[in-house]
């Protein structure tokens, strides 16, 4: 009769996992037991007997056959149908859509604050000319009224001067049409007017030319330009507007703001 | 390292990549089919089996689940596989019993047959699910956690089953005379 735990250590040595105390117990076991020692010979030699076994080749077609018999094209990625009830879930749990996600709402976060801080700067400083760089018109949809049109109805000259107000931010538009070379000239009070911008929107040569308390344009032809002042105190003189032909005067205006 | 070659083959594989299972074919084909051949002892059903192990893992890949050893898989497939066309054969056999022919009485077959192929007798004496644990210890090297997984079944119950398997072939060889004192 065999002890159950010593025919466990037997085959706990074949397999390799017995301990060195382990080991000791058993064969000092095995040297009182002659049937548990015989027990152990032919547990061995079987398990000798089974390492002897040569491993066979198997045919070379094989890997012929299973290649041409499975679908190739099973996990080529295809296009899948689109699926709304799949979609939504996927945008908000998808690693890729969630990157996207926070990046546009940084974005939109962004937006929001710069468009908040941008509100505060502006009511603060008033709108500056260079709010509308590139403007060659001025929209009414952009907040500026018209306050005052000069018709100019002269046999050489003929067109409109308009004045435009937005804020603190006086607009002069200028569209004449004349034969002769023109001059025109604004002369305006510097302690209420700052002169920011010119803005030519003419095909025509215009000179043009900015001094203290004024400036002025000298061309012919289509002269469409735009003249940005800010506004800088309450009140002060009107713009007084001269149109000269060879250096005489043709028309005068005074403008009130 | 070797696991996670298998893995990105693996990987490879559900990407598309057919070169990835050829290549995996090639690394384990002649294990599956020496495994399926000693449960066997056919050389064409083993053939037969180990195609239709591969075609299947091709087929599972999808479900494969990373954490647990490619091989360990592939081998589960494997044994699954050959008991089941053991079943299909015991079954015709049991149908077929009268009608077998003996020609040769089991002495003369014995001097014939080489030490291996006696081996090979004996181990299919034994029921399939104890060769089994056989195939995979003795021929393949597996630990008992690995068999655990392949069969499914505790640790515990593995070494418990190897025992009492390695026991039964050790009585089969001593009654045909191959294994016993000089």
């Amino acid at each position: 009769m065999i002890d159950k735990k010593y025919i466990e250590l037997i085959n706990k040595e074949i397999d390799g996992v017995i301990t060195k105390v382990e080991q000791e117990r058993l064969h000092s076991y095995l040297s009182t037991n002659p049937e548990a020692q015989t027990f152990y010979d032919e547990l061995h030699q079987t398990s000798e007997l089974l390492s002897k076994i040569p491993k066979l080749e198997p045919s070379p077609n094989i890997k012929t056959y299973v290649m041409n018999s499975i679908d190739l094209k099973r996990y080529v990625k295809s296009k899948k149908p689109f699926r709304f009830k799949s979609f939504v879930p996927n945008l908000l749990t998808k690693p890729i859509p969630k990157l996207a996600y926070a990046f546009a709402l940084g974005i939109l976060v962004g937006i929001l604050v710069y468009s908040v801080l941008l509100e505060n700067m502006i009511s603060k400083r008033g709108l500056e000319v260079t709010d509308f760089y590139g403007t060659i018109g001025v929209d009414e949809k952009s907040g500026f009224k018209t306050i005052q049109t000069i018709p100019i109805a002269l046999p050489e000259i003929n067109g409109t001067i308009t004045i435009k107000r937005h804020r603190n931010i006086i607009v002069i538009k200028t569209d004449l049409s004349s034969q002769q070379e023109i001059e025109i000239r604004f002369d305006y009070d510097e302690s209420y007017l700052r002169f920011s911008h010119f803005n030519s929107g003419s095909k025509a040569k215009i000179a043009f030319e900015s001094g203290e308390n004024y400036v002025r344009s000298l061309s012919a032809g289509d002269i469409q330009f735009i003249l940005f002042f800010n506004e800088v105190a309450a009140e002060g003189k009107p713009v007084v507007l001269k149109i000269s032909i060879a250096g005489e005067v043709r028309f005068t205006h005074n403008i009130t703001l | 390292m070797i696991e996670n070659t298998d893995t990105n083959l693996v990987q490879e594989c559900l990407a598309g990549n057919t070169k990835a299972f050829e290549a995996l074919i090639d690394k384990y084909q002649k294990t599956i089919f020496n495994i399926v051949y000693r449960m066997t002892d056919n050389y064409d059903d083993a053939e037969d089996i180990t195609q239709s192990v591969f075609i299947k893992v091709y087929e599972r890949l999808g479900s494969f689940n990373p954490k647990y050893k490619f091989f360990s898989w592939l081998y589960r497939i494997a044994l699954n596989e050959s008991l089941n066309l053991m079943n299909q054969k015991k079954r015709l056999s049991e149908l077929d019993a009268d009608f077998i022919i003996k020609e040769k009485t089991p002495e003369e077959k014995y001097n014939e047959l080489e030490l291996s192929e006696r081996i090979q007798e004996a181990l299919m004496e034994i029921e399939p699910e104890h060769r089994a644990l056989i195939v995979l210890k003795h021929f393949e090297g597996f630990s008992y956690e690995e068999m655990a997984y392949i069969f499914d079944i505790s640790e515990q119950k593995v070494k418990s089953r190897l025992y009492t398997a390695r026991q039964m072939l050790k009585d089969v060889l001593i009654k045909r005379g191959i294994v016993g004192h000089d």
